[in-house]
């Protein structure tokens, strides 16, 4: 094939007369060379305001992405992925307000009104049941961990993971603390999901989870 | 529009999962996408979808822009403009019809905010356009602005699919070479 009708063809995948599907690296570069050269036709569109909620309907899309994908990474279950679907939304909020309360000190609740607040309630893929609460501060960067309830099997530790909303590997964030409450720096925002794994007492040895079980995404509560 | 450096950074941004960015840039372009959006896709709700579609990607692929090939800005409008015509396609371009003027689809000022020589270059583009045959320029156009296909073409233009190539290929070429002067 001449350059000229390669280059051709990246035209005409440019606007579409041609599949981009299955192109090579190459053939991308070239394709997009052409969209940079046609983009200007799309200057003098007229800026149109999109509804209020549609960032968060992104934000919330987002974030149900990156669960699904981490699941997958996970290698878990239809079965788990519907039990996760199954306590999402609301009713993770709500679960989240019941579950902190009683546990914080009131300083500690007492967050300034026009501060917003995340928590990631982390609960079984399979029966709904929480494992884990992060309460994050955005005022100090300082995340609370709270361990709720879940029990890992015997001679077994639980490891707790954050999985960056970039779909990047999850990232350990050491065992499951015995305390009540474990208070740590801890990078993470919305989109994020957090994740709890059955692994050998001393953690995993792969540095990946090993039998991811619980998982929970951020979510913002006012 | 904001002005074009700043996108670039703020997409640069995002590539690096910055979620304030993330937000500070849907700000900025989501009224630009959202009117590409709705143009090409003549409906306020299939262009909802397709503003998600365009930020679930700038989201998980921001990485890929490289500011040395191109602005920030044309990187996102081309994005819109693709979901917009994925999702044309998907609905059998039933939304707008089958007798869209191309022409007016292009030949409208230029957006008095553009920064920058955005201007310039759309006005050249129209103007490369405008020397072209007729045909070949509402043939680009039409895949362009609506998502034809070859074979969407030919039955537009009741005209044999190869035939469309050939005036297609050499509406390109003309095209390259005129912006290329």
């Amino acid at each position: 094939m001449t350059g000229k009708e390669r280059d051709l063809d990246a035209a005409e995948r440019a606007i579409g007369t041609l599949p981009r599907k299955g192109e090579s690296a190459r053939a991308r570069r070239e394709r997009e060379a052409w969209e940079y050269r046609l983009a200007a036709l799309l200057r003098p569109v007229e800026p149109v305001n999109p509804p209020s909620g549609m960032f968060a309907r992104i934000s919330e899309h987002l974030a149900h992405g990156d669960t699904y994908m981490a699941l997958r990474r996970t290698q878990a279950s239809a079965r788990r992925w519907r039990g996760i679907s199954a306590i999402a939304g609301l009713a993770v909020i709500g679960l989240a307000a019941a579950l902190v309360a009683p546990i914080l000190s009131p300083s500690e609740q007492a967050a300034p009104a026009e501060t917003p607040r995340y928590v990631a309630v982390v609960t079984s893929a399979e029966t709904g049941e929480p494992g884990m609460v992060v309460e994050f501060d955005t005022g100090t960067g300082i995340a609370t961990v709270i361990p709720v309830g879940a029990t890992a099997p015997e001679d077994h530790a639980f490891e707790m993971w954050r999985v960056p909303a970039d779909e990047s590997a999850p990232i350990s964030l050491g065992l499951l603390p015995d305390e009540p409450a474990l208070h740590r720096d801890i990078d993470a925002g919305p989109g994020d999901i957090f994740a709890i794994s059955v692994e050998a007492p001393d953690g995993s040895a792969t540095g990946q989870p090993t039998d991811a079980r619980y998982f929970g995404q951020i979510v913002r509560i006012e | 529009m904001t002005s074009d450096t700043e996108i670039d950074d703020l997409l640069l941004a995002v590539a690096r999962s910055d979620r304030a960015a993330f937000r500070l840039l849907y700000d900025r372009v989501s009224p630009k996408l959202f009117g590409i959006a709705l143009k090409i896709c003549r409906d306020r709700t299939v262009a909802e979808d397709v503003l998600q579609e365009v930020f679930t990607d700038v989201w998980r692929k921001a990485r890929n822009f490289d500011p040395r090939r191109g602005e920030a800005g044309a990187w996102l409008a081309v994005i819109a403009r693709n979901r917009s015509v994925d999702a044309l396609r998907r609905q059998g371009r039933g939304v707008m019809g089958a007798t869209t003027g191309t022409e007016a689809e292009f030949d409208t000022a230029p957006d008095p905010s553009l920064s920058g020589d955005g201007g310039v270059e759309y006005l050249t583009l129209v103007d490369c356009l405008k020397r072209l045959d007729e045909r070949q320029r509402d043939l680009i156009l039409r895949a362009y602005y609506r998502g034809d296909s070859r074979e969407d073409l030919a039955r537009a233009f009741d005209t044999p699919v190869n035939t469309i190539k050939t005036w297609l290929r050499r509406g390109l070429m003309s095209l390259k070479k005129c912006l290329d002067e």
